[in-house]
C-alpha cells in the first residue's frame, strides 16, 4: 500500500499508488455558524500538503471534515471516490489517520501503551498484540526516537517529546493517508524542525500522503510540496510554495505586507513580514538587526539578498 | 429602572407574605396594620408575632444565600459553584443531631447555636483542608476537600439519625428548610453575623472583579489572592453558616440566582460588574424565598410546603435550562 | 534540551524506570500461533486482579462464619458446596448467603461502573451518582414508603424503577442533537437537586418509622437481604459485566478524547451510549439491591487504578476492589458496635472521605492537583 521510492522534492506529481483524497462542494458548519462553503479540493496523494491560513479562517475546520470528524453540511468529501460517509469507520482507521490539536493523554500513560493504541484499527478483541502490531509500534518509536522513553509516562515528557508520542502513535496506526492539526504548536523552534523533518521522513520513505495545517508560511513552503491558502473559508490559492506565496496572496490572506526572497537554504519562498515599523530600506540599521533577532534562527535578514 | 422593579417587587412580596396564610388577611388590613391602626387584636397579633417576623427572616436569610452564592462562584470561577460546597449544611446538620442526640437539646429553639457551631467548624475544616499542599487553597482543592468533609459528616449524621428517634424527627424537619415556626429572636441572634458578612462581602467586589481574569492576571493587578479568599470564604460562612442554622439547607438558592442575576445584568448593560451583581443576588434571591415560601403556604392549605422544597422544585428547572441553552465552559 | 530526530544512542541519562515498568512485573506481549490469540500480559494488572479478588472472597467467607452462630471457616466452605450438618446449611446458605452474594454483587456493580464513568467522562471525580440515578431512586423508594405503595413490589424493584426513569429523563434532558457527557453530568446534577428536595419533603411529611425506614434506605443497607434481591442482581451482571468488558478495547481509545478515539475507527457515540447504558444498569440494579451505599462507585476505581498501576481504571478489577471494600465496610458496620447493625453505608462513607482526601494530597504533591 506504501511506496518506497523518494519523491525528489518540490516537483508535485500525484501519484497514483496510495487513495486520493478528495472535496466537492463542501459546505461546514461549526455550531451552527457557516465556517467553509463550498469548497472544492484534491489533495495531491503521496505528497505533503500543508494549509496556511490567518487565525479562524476554516483550516482547522476542514481538516476536521477531510477526516470525517465534522459531517459537511452540503456536498462530500471522498476517498478513492467513494463517499467517506459510506466506509466502515474501522476499515477508515486504517486509511485515514488523523492527530487532532494538542490532544491530552491520561496520566500515567505510558509512552509504548499509547503507540499501541494507534494500532487499535488493526486489533481485535483477541487478537491485540500481533507480530504487525510490534513491528509497527517498534518502527513508529524508532522512526520518532522514543524508543528510549517507551517505558515513560506520556505527561512527564517535555512538550516536544510528547508531540512526538503522539505522531508516533499517528504512525504507527500505519495509515496512507496522515492528517495533523497544527503539528508544532506549542514546541520551540528545534522542535518544530524536528517533527517537520519526522514528518517529511514518513513520506518520502513510504510514501505517505500528509495533509498538516500550519502557521509558519516559511515552514509550510520549506515542507509542503503544495501549498493552500484559505481565507474566510474559501480557497484563496493552491499549489507549488512558489506559486501560492506571493507577496500578493500574503497581502490577500493575512492583511500583510511583506516581501518575499528565497530561502538561502532550500531556495523556497521565504516570507519577510513588513509591519507598520519596518519598510524596505527605509530603516536604519539597529532595526533591522532587531526585526532579525526577533524573527530567529529560520529568517534571514532582509540584507542576505 | 431594574433597583425599582426589584424593590416593588420585594415589598409587594412582603405585604403578600404578611397577608396570605391559613388565616388570610386582606391588604387594606396588613396596610393599616403596619400604619398602627388594626382592625382587630387577632389580625395585630397574626401579623406582628407570625407574619412579619417570617418574612423578615425570608427577606435577610435570602439576602444572604444570594450574596454568597454569587461569592462563592466568583471566587470559584466555577458557576456550579454553591455554598453548600464549603461544608457548611453537612456541619449544621451534624451539630443539629449531635444537639439532639448527644446534649439532649430538647427546646425547639436551642440548637441555632450548635447549627451556626457546627456550619462553622465544618468549614474551617474544608479551608484548612483544601489547603494542604503547594499552591494554597484553589477552588479545585476547596470543592474537592468539601466533598469529602461533606461525606464524612453525612455518613455520621446517618448514624446518628437511625439511632435516635428525637435527632431524626429534629434533622428531618429542618433538612427540608423551612421559614415556618421559627423562632422570631433567631433573627436578632444571626442579624450581627449576616451583617459582618454583608460588609466583607461587599469589599471584596472589586477584587472579585480582577479574579475573574485569572489568577495570575488578579495577582499582576495588584490583587493578594490568598488574602481575598480568606476574605470571601469567611464572608460566605458567615452568610450561609447564620442562615442555614436557622431556616435550613436552602443551599440551591445560592446557586441559581446569580446566574439570574447575571442575566439581568446583561440587559440591563451593566455587564459582568461584581459590584453590582453582588447586591442583585441579594435582592433576587428574597424574591424566589418569599415566593416559595408564600407558594409553599398556599398550594398545600391548610398544611404548608416547605419554601427548600419548592425552591429546589423552581429552580432546578431552571438551572436544566439554563444548562441546555448556554455552552457551559467545561470545569 | 536537544532534539534527538534519529534513533542515535541519546546522551541524555538513561530513563528512569517507573513505578509500573519494575522488572519482574513488567508487561509482557505473549502470542499464540493456534488459535491466533495475542495480547499484552499485564502481570502486575492481573496480581492485583487475583490479591484482591482473593481478598475478596476471604471476606465473604467470614462474614458467612460470623453471627449470632459462630461457623468456622472450613465449615463455612464445605457448606456452601453442599456438605454439613442441616442447621450449619440452613445458617450459610438461607440467611447469610444473600445478604454475602448481595454485598459482593453490588460492590462489583459499583465498582465496574464507577470504572466505567471516570473512564468516559475522563474524570477521577466522576460517579453515577452525579447523574442523579441514585437520588431519583432514592426518591421512588420513599415516596413509596411515605404512601405505602410497596406492598406488592417491593422496595428494590421501586428503586430499580426509580433509578432508570431518572436516567431516561437526564438522558432526554441533555439531549440537544446529541449528547455531550458533560451535558450529561450538568443536567443530572440538577435533576438529582430535585429529587433530593423531594425526598427531603417526603421524609419531613412521614411519620416518624416511615422516615426511619427511608432513611435506613438511602443510607445503602445490607440488612436482611433475601433471594429474590440476589436473583436480579446477579442476573443484570450477568448481561452488563461481559458487555462492559467486551467495550474494554474502546475504553482505551475513547480515554485519548473523541477525536483521536474517532481517528482510530472508535465509533464514539454508539460506544458512548452503550457504556453509559450498562453503567447507568449496573448501578440501578446495585441500588435497588442494598441502596446507594456511598462512595463505592467513586473511590473503588481510584483504590484499583492505584493499585494496578495502569492509566485508567482497569474495570474488572475496580469491581472486585469494590465487592472488597463493601464486604469488608459490611463487616465493620456488623462487628463495629456490639449489638447493632449500622447500615454499611455509613461505613463507605465515613471510609471514603479519608480516601478522597488521601487522592487529594497526592494529587497536590505530584504537582498536579490544579
Amino acid at each position: 500500500m506504501s511506496t518506497t521510492d523518494p519523491h525528489p522534492p518540490g516537483i508535485p506529481e500525484p501519484s497514483a499508488r496510495g487513495p486520493e483524497l478528495r472535496a466537492r462542494g463542501l459546505h461546514l458548519a461549526y455550531d451552527g455558524r457557516p465556517v467553509v462553503a463550498d469548497l472544492d479540493l484534491t489533495v495531491p496523494t503521496g505528497r505533503i500538503t500543508a494549509i496556511v491560513g490567518a487565525n479562524a479562517c476554516g483550516k482547522s475546520t476542514l481538516l476536521r471534515a477531510l477526516a470525517r470528524l465534522l459531517a459537511p453540511r452540503q456536498g462530500v468529501v471522498e476517498l478513492d471516490g467513494t463517499t467517506l460517509r459510506s466506509i466502515p469507520t474501522r476499515e477508515l482507521a486504517r486509511t485515514l489517520g488523523i492527530l487532532p490539536q494538542t490532544p491530552v493523554a491520561p496520566e500515567g500513560l505510558t509512552v509504548a501503551d499509547l503507540v499501541n493504541r494507534g494500532r487499535s484499527p488493526h486489533q481485535t478483541w483477541w487478537r491485540q498484540w500481533s507480530a504487525a502490531d510490534e513491528e509497527a509500534v517498534r518502527a513508529a518509536l524508532a522512526a520518532t526516537g522514543l524508543t528510549e522513553l517507551a517505558d515513560r509516562p506520556v505527561d512527564e515528557l517535555s512538550g516536544g517529546q510528547r508531540q512526538r508520542a503522539w505522531i508516533a502513535m499517528a504512525v504507527a496506526q500505519g495509515t496512507p493517508v496522515l492528517l495533523l492539526d497544527e503539528p508544532t504548536t506549542y514546541l520551540d523552534l528545534a522542535h518544530q524542525i524536528d517533527v517537520l523533518d519526522l514528518v517529511t521522513d514518513l513520506n518520502r520513505r513510504e510514501g505517505r500522503t500528509v495533509v498538516m495545517v500550519l502557521h509558519d508560511l516559511n515552514q509550510a513552503c520549506r515542507y509542503a510540496d503544495h501549498v493552500i491558502a484559505m481565507k474566510a473559508g474559501r480557497i484563496v490559492a493552491q499549489g507549488a510554495p512558489a506559486e501560492v506565496v506571493t507577496e500578493a496572496t500574503v497581502e490577500d490572506v493575512f492583511d500583510l505586507r511583506c516581501r518575499i526572497t528565497p530561502d538561502p537554504v532550500s531556495g523556497t519562498p521565504m516570507v519577510i513580514p513588513l509591519g507598520r515599523h519596518h519598510h524596505d530600506g527605509g530603516d536604519g540599521p539597529r532595526e533591522a538587526e532587531s526585526e532579525a533577532e526577533s524573527e530567529s534562527e529560520d529568517a534571514v535578514p532582509a540584507s542576505v539578498d | 429602572m431594574l433597583v425599582t422593579l426589584i424593590i416593588a417587587l420585594l415589598v409587594l412580596l412582603s405585604l403578600l407574605s404578611v397577608a396570605l396564610g391559613a388565616l388570610s388577611i386582606p391588604l387594606d388590613q396588613v396596610v393599616r396594620s403596619v400604619l398602627g391602626h388594626p382592625p382587630s387584636r387577632l389580625v395585630d397579633n397574626v401579623i406582628w408575632s407570625v407574619r412579619v417576623p417570617r418574612t423578615l427572616l425570608g427577606l435577610t436569610t435570602g439576602a444572604a444565600l444570594g450574596m454568597s452564592g454569587a461569592l462563592m462562584q466568583a471566587l470559584t470561577r466555577n458557576p456550579l459553584a454553591d455554598p453548600g460546597i464549603l461544608g457548611v449544611s453537612a456541619g449544621a446538620s451534624f451539630a443539629i443531631v449531635v444537639s439532639v442526640a448527644v446534649f439532649g437539646v430538647g427546646s425547639l429553639y436551642g440548637y441555632v447555636w450548635f447549627a451556626f457551631a457546627g456550619a462553622l467548624a465544618a468549614s474551617v475544616l474544608v479551608f484548612l483542608l483544601g489547603r494542604l499542599g503547594r499552591s494554597g487553597a484553589t477552588p479545585v482543592k476547596l470543592a474537592l476537600a468539601g466533598v469529602a468533609v461533606t461525606s464524612l459528616l453525612s455518613s455520621l449524621t446517618s448514624a446518628v439519625v437511625l439511632t435516635d428517634q428525637d435527632a431524626l424527627d429534629r434533622y428531618r424537619y429542618w433538612s427540608a428548610g423551612t421559614l415556618a415556626d421559627q423562632d422570631s429572636g433567631d433573627l436578632v441572634r444571626i442579624l450581627p453575623f449576616l451583617a459582618v458578612g454583608a460588609v466583607l462581602a461587599l469589599s471584596c467586589a472589586p477584587a472579585l472583579n480582577s479574579l475573574a481574569l485569572g489568577d495570575d492576571v488578579a495577582a499582576s493587578l495588584g490583587r493578594r489572592l490568598g488574602l481575598v479568599r480568606l476574605q470571601g470564604v469567611t464572608a460566605i460562612v458567615l452568610l450561609t453558616g447564620a442562615s442555614v442554622a436557622v431556616i435550613g439547607p436552602v443551599v440551591f438558592l445560592g446557586l441559581v440566582v446569580p446566574h439570574i442575576a447575571r442575566l439581568l445584568a446583561q440587559f440591563a448593560g451593566i455587564g459582568p460588574d461584581h459590584r453590582w451583581l453582588l447586591p442583585l443576588s441579594a435582592a433576587l434571591a428574597p424574591v424566589l424565598l418569599l415566593s416559595a415560601d408564600i407558594a409553599g403556604r398556599m398550594v398545600a392549605r391548610p398544611t404548608e410546603i416547605q419554601a427548600g422544597v419548592l425552591v429546589a422544585f423552581l429552580g432546578g428547572p431552571f438551572f436544566i435550562a439554563l444548562v441546555r441553552r448556554r455552552k457551559l465552559a467545561e470545569v | 534540551m536537544p532534539a534527538q530526530p534519529s534513533p542515535a544512542p541519546s546522551p541524555a541519562p538513561a530513563p528512569a524506570p517507573s513505578a509500573s515498568a519494575r522488572p519482574a512485573l513488567r508487561d509482557r506481549p505473549f502470542r499464540l500461533a493456534v488459535p491466533p490469540v495475542s495480547g499484552m500480559l499485564r502481570p502486575r494488572l492481573v496480581l492485583t486482579g487475583v490479591l484482591v479478588g482473593v481478598g475478596a472472597f476471604a471476606l465473604f467467607c467470614w462474614g458467612l462464619a460470623l453471627g449470632d452462630y459462630p461457623v468456622s471457616l472450613p465449615d463455612v466452605v464445605k457448606a456452601l458446596f453442599g456438605v454439613g450438618d442441616p442447621g450449619t446449611l440452613v445458617v450459610v446458605r438461607d440467611l447469610r448467603l444473600p445478604r454475602a452474594l448481595t454485598g459482593l454483587l453490588v460492590g462489583l456493580a459499583f465498582g465496574v461502573s464507577g470504572a466505567v464513568f471516570q473512564t468516559m467522562t475522563r474524570n477521577p471525580l466522576a460517579s453515577p451518582d452525579m447523574i442523579g440515578l441514585t437520588e431519583g431512586a432514592g426518591t421512588a423508594v420513599v415516596a413509596a414508603v411515605v404512601f405505602g405503595w410497596a406492598g406488592g413490589l417491593g422496595l428494590s424493584t421501586v428503586g430499580l424503577f426509580g433509578a432508570l426513569a431518572t436516567a431516561l429523563l437526564v438522558y432526554a434532558l441533555a439531549w440537544k442533537g446529541g449528547a455531550t457527557g458533560y451535558r450529561v453530568i450538568l443536567v443530572g446534577i440538577g435533576v438529582s437537586w430535585i429529587c433530593t428536595s423531594a425526598t427531603d419533603f417526603l421524609v419531613a411529611r412521614g411519620n416518624r418509622f416511615q422516615a426511619e425506614e427511608a432513611l435506613g434506605w438511602l443510607v445503602g443497607n445490607l440488612n436482611g437481604r433475601t433471594w429474590g434481591q440476589v436473583d436480579s442482581l446477579a442476573i443484570a451482571l450477568a448481561v452488563l459485566l461481559p458487555v462492559t468488558l467486551g467495550l474494554g478495547r474502546w475504553m482505551r481509545t475513547l480515554q485519548l478524547g473523541d477525536d483521536v478515539a474517532a481517528g482510530l475507527g472508535t465509533p464514539v457515540q454508539p460506544v458512548r451510549l452503550a457504556l453509559l447504558l450498562t453503567g447507568v444498569g449496573l448501578v440501578a440494579f446495585g441500588t435497588a439491591a442494598a441502596g446507594p451505599v456511598a462512595f463505592v462507585a467513586l473511590a473503588c476505581p481510584q483504590i484499583a487504578l492505584r493499585l494496578a498501576g495502569t492509566s485508567a481504571p482497569p474495570p474488572l478489577v475496580s469491581g472486585l476492589t469494590g465487592a472488597f471494600v463493601v464486604l469488608g465496610a459490611d463487616l465493620l458496620a456488623r462487628e463495629a458496635v456490639p449489638g447493632t447493625e449500622l447500615p454499611v453505608g455509613i461505613v463507605t462513607g465515613a471510609l471514603g472521605a479519608p480516601v478522597l482526601l488521601w487522592l487529594l494530597v497526592r494529587a497536590n504533591r505530584a504537582g498536579s492537583g490544579g
